[in-house]
């Protein structure tokens, strides 16, 4: 499951740990790279180099964010979508699991079907919005189907593969110890499973906060999505790009917080260093 | 005991098979209303008529082309953006974590930004892939160098090879396989989204098709450019699984 | 009195039956053994001769396909609860510490928390662990792990210990070490060990009695005494005994490993 693998060590941001004063080293690096971005943002917004109304600048925006917030405007569409996505990420993460375990449990269900899922994987979902859309309406019916059908996917192939690296050996010892039933799921292939149980629901989280939105930006009610694209539409691109801050900052936030509960529950793998440096 | 290989893949067609046997059932038996779902049988004809008029090769050839170009600038901007930041450590170590955040984050939604700067048009629509595809690519190439076994550098080391010689002799074949993920990895997202934001602002090739056909409820050319989008990215993605095979042989 | 504790009657036990018949492999044929309480026994014998599959049966792990295996006089269907087992490979729970590896069985068992926190202090004092309770197995080093996995199996004070290669991984020092450290703990608990080893020098060393197997399908072919004096420790190994015995179970074995090594690479050997 080469994709998924790559996807969490490179959304983990390529996990650069190391000692405290190399890491406030890098900090400080980072701090200045968004300032400088910021500033260069910021000035070519103000040298009227582009029509402004185009190329609003981060202060105007940021100012725009926190009225949205202020005022409650923003807030029944952001309720619209989390419970499109939660929802989604509820029903598409039991029916991957379900699924996953299947798969991997079952060897030659596996080899049978397994393909078929990981060729489906890649496909873009969002291409059969309309489908949902005729189906379920334009309402948050059509864009919990999207983001079921997009985190499906994800939880399933890393279940499988969670299952098929729990080591045999592992089962043997605890079953010799007096591990039955229900404990033996708890103590041994929970744990045993849990660092790509961790890492689907991470990436499946992700892909179906984009899915609600994707589809909420083509055609919907309410919604963050939904907001953007009116703004866009009605040219009012200050507030678009304020509406976009706040999605990002609540994405950036949530993956912050998986990643975070990743290495709390994951601490007994330890470190992994070896990066070199030459040429 | 595993049953060969030909009997498992009989038994995945057979299984496919099934299941579109089952829609056209369903749909024969009016199960599942009509006018929202073609019958497979039906999306035969649909495809044949459009492959004869040319539209479909011609929309496929757009996306692909969208596609193409965008690897090509991205595929190239990203290897010597991650060489770059592999080279300079300290700035690397910064700004991966920072696009490592930006990766995780949901940037395709930023394509509206794409249209105020470029129009409704396939330009924006590029320029967006670009910039979601290009970071695994940076990511990764940066990645692949810095696990670059040691010892081979030190063997680099002892034949006192230049700079240059270490790099294109020593450092570029160790990290290939590994930069190849990161490339994969890249295309399949400019695929993605691609296609999607074809699909949601109606420019461009498939994605295109299928937004038109919903607005003027043509069930059978809806699906038809479903079912073409579902095979195209098979095909790529059986290509670049072979490729990466491939290259991984090495 | 000093009855069987470990007991197999004509065990035989083919892998891929459900499968072509080209794939079937014959792992056992027809291995009886039995092993007296308090007796150390190692088994010897070619890769691939069937030595795990014969441990796994023990302990309840696979099932025979012919014969019978007894625990104490009980017909083995699952694991027994009076048997303890060592993997070859490294088999610690990497979640959990060594403390929580160590307490996995009584845990299982539903002991209190306080009582198992106890007992385990004391095996990993046994196994010279104290200190490491709260590292992970990834902090350990490869016989540390080994230890604990040995800990693990000894809390629950097993009358019987199935040990598959336990030191096969380690170091020759090491595995010298582990060795001595074993028969004091086999002498203060008095448990009865099945030992499997490929190496000679070692069944020596810690055995009461060596068995030696045949290649595939395996087979017993030889039985050797130790009478070597105990308790013992490893400067046994300058003695004169012990090279004669080594000696002699080399003979035994080398035409099977020579048997086992055609097998294995299809290799004309001389
Ligand atoms: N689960 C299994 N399925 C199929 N064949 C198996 C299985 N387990 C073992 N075998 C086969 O049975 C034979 C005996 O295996 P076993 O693991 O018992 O050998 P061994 O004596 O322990 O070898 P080694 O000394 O190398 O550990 C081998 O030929 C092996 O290929
Ligand atoms: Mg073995």
């Amino acid at each position: 499951m080469g994709a998924a693998d790559v996807t969490s060590d490179v959304r983990a941001g390529g996990g650069v740990a190391g000692r405290p004063h190399r890491e406030l080293r890098a900090g400080t690096i980072q701090v200045l790279i968004v300032l400088g971005l910021l500033l260069l943002w910021e000035s070519v917004s103000r040298s009227g180099l582009f029509f402004e109304r185009l190329f609003p600048s981060p202060v105007a925006v940021t100012l725009a964010a926190w009225r949205h917030l202020q005022q409650g405007i923003v807030l029944p569409h952001l309720a619209t979508s989390a419970m499109e996505i939660s929802l989604g990420l509820l029903i598409g993460g039991t029916l991957g699991t379900l699924m996953g375990m299947a798969l991997g449990s079952r060897p030659l269900f596996g080899r049978v079907c397994e393909p078929i899922f990981m060729y489906c994987a890649p496909v873009p979902k969002i291409i059969i919005y309309p489908i949902s859309l005729w189906f379920l309406g334009i309402g948050p019916a059509s864009k919990v189907a999207q983001s079921t059908l997009a985190s499906f996917f994800p939880i399933l192939i890393s279940t499988a593969a969670a299952i098929r690296q729990v080591k045999p050996v592992h089962i043997d010892v605890a079953r010799l110890l007096g591990a039955k039933g229900f404990a033996l799921y708890r103590k041994v292939y929970l744990p045993a499973m849990l660092g790509h149980v961790l890492v689907g629901l991470r990436l499946g989280m992700g892909v179906a906060i984009i899915s609600s939105l994707m589809a909420e930006t083509k055609l919907a009610e309410k919604g963050l999505g939904f907001l953007t694209i009116e703004y866009y539409n009605h040219f009012r691109i200050t507030e678009m790009y304020s509406i976009l801050l706040i999605i990002f900052t609540g994405a950036v936030l949530l993956n912050w917080i998986f990643y975070w509960a990743e290495r709390r529950l994951l601490r007994y793998r330890g470190s992994d260093a070896g990066q070199n440096a030459f040429f | 005991m595993p049953l060969p290989q030909w009997i498992i893949v009989g038994l995945r067609s057979l299984v496919i098979l099934g299941a579109l046997f089952a829609l056209e059932l369903m749909v024969r038996l009016e199960w599942i209303n009509p006018l929202f779902l073609a019958r497979p049988t039906s999306w035969v004809g649909a495809f044949r008529a459009l492959m004869a008029e040319g539209e479909l090769p011609k929309l496929a050839w757009i996306t692909l082309s969208e596609i193409g170009l965008t690897f090509l600038v991205g595929g190239a901007a990203g290897l010597l953006l991650g060489t770059l930041l592999y080279r300079f450590r300290r700035v690397g170590e910064a700004s991966s974590s920072l696009l490592g955040a930006m990766f995780a984050s949901p940037i395709v939604l930023l394509y509206p930004i794409f249209l105020v700067i470029f129009g409704r048009n396939r330009m924006a629509i590029m320029a967006q892939a670009m910039v979601t595809g290009i970071i695994p690519i940076i990511l990764q190439t940066r990645n692949s160098f810095l696990h670059v076994n040691e010892t081979l550098i030190d063997v680099g080391r002892v034949l006192n090879l230049t700079r240059r010689q270490m790099f294109f002799h020593i450092m570029l074949p160790a990290a290939a396989p590994m930069i190849f993920t990161g490339i994969r990895l890249g295309l399949i997202y400019m695929l993605l989204s691609i296609i999607a934001i074809e699909y949601i602002v109606g420019v461009g090739g498939l994605g295109n098709l299928v937004s038109d056909a919903y607005f003027r409820l043509n069930t059978d050319e809806l699906y038809v450019g479903v079912i073409t989008v579902g095979l195209l990215s098979l095909i790529f993605y059986t290509f670049l699984t072979r490729a990466q095979r491939w290259v991984q042989r090495m | 009195m000093r009855g069987p504790m470990l007991e197999a009657n004509y065990v035989s036990k083919t892998f891929g039956l459900d499968g072509a018949l080209a794939a079937r492999v014959q792992a056992l044929s027809e291995v009886s053994l039995t092993v007296a309480q308090g007796e150390f026994v190692s088994l010897i014998g070619p890769s691939g001769c069937g030595k795990s599959t014969l441990l796994k049966i023990f302990g309840g792990l696979t099932p025979a396909e012919q014969g019978e295996v007894y625990v104490r006089g009980d017909r083995v269907t699952g694991p027994h609860p009076h048997i303890g087992m060592v993997f070859q490979e490294d088999s610690t729970f990497p979640w959990r510490t060594t403390l929580g590896n160590v307490e996995f069985g009584l845990e299982m068992r539903g002991m209190a928390r306080r009582e198992r926190r106890d007992r385990s202090k004391a095996t990993i004092d046994l196994v010279g662990l104290t200190g490491f309770e709260h590292r992970y197995p990834a902090e350990l080093s490869g016989g540390m792990r080994q230890r604990v996995a040995i800990a693990r199996a000894l809390i629950l004070e097993p009358q019987a210990l199935l040990m598959d290669e336990p030191f096969g991984a380690l170091d020759e020092q090491t595995r010298i070490i582990l060795g001595e450290q074993l028969l004091r703990i086999q002498g203060k608990l008095g448990q009865t060990i099945l030992f499997v080893t490929h190496n000679i020098n070692e069944a020596v060393q810690l055995s009461d009695r060596v068995v030696v197997m045949t290649a595939r399908p395996g087979q017993i072919k030889a039985t050797f005494n130790i009478t070597l004096p105990k308790p013992r420790d490893s400067r046994i190994i300058a003695s004169e005994a012990f090279g004669r015995l080594v000696a002699q179970i080399w003979t035994a074995l080398r035409e099977e490993s020579l048997k086992g090594f055609v097998q294995a690479t299809g290799a004309q050997v001389e």
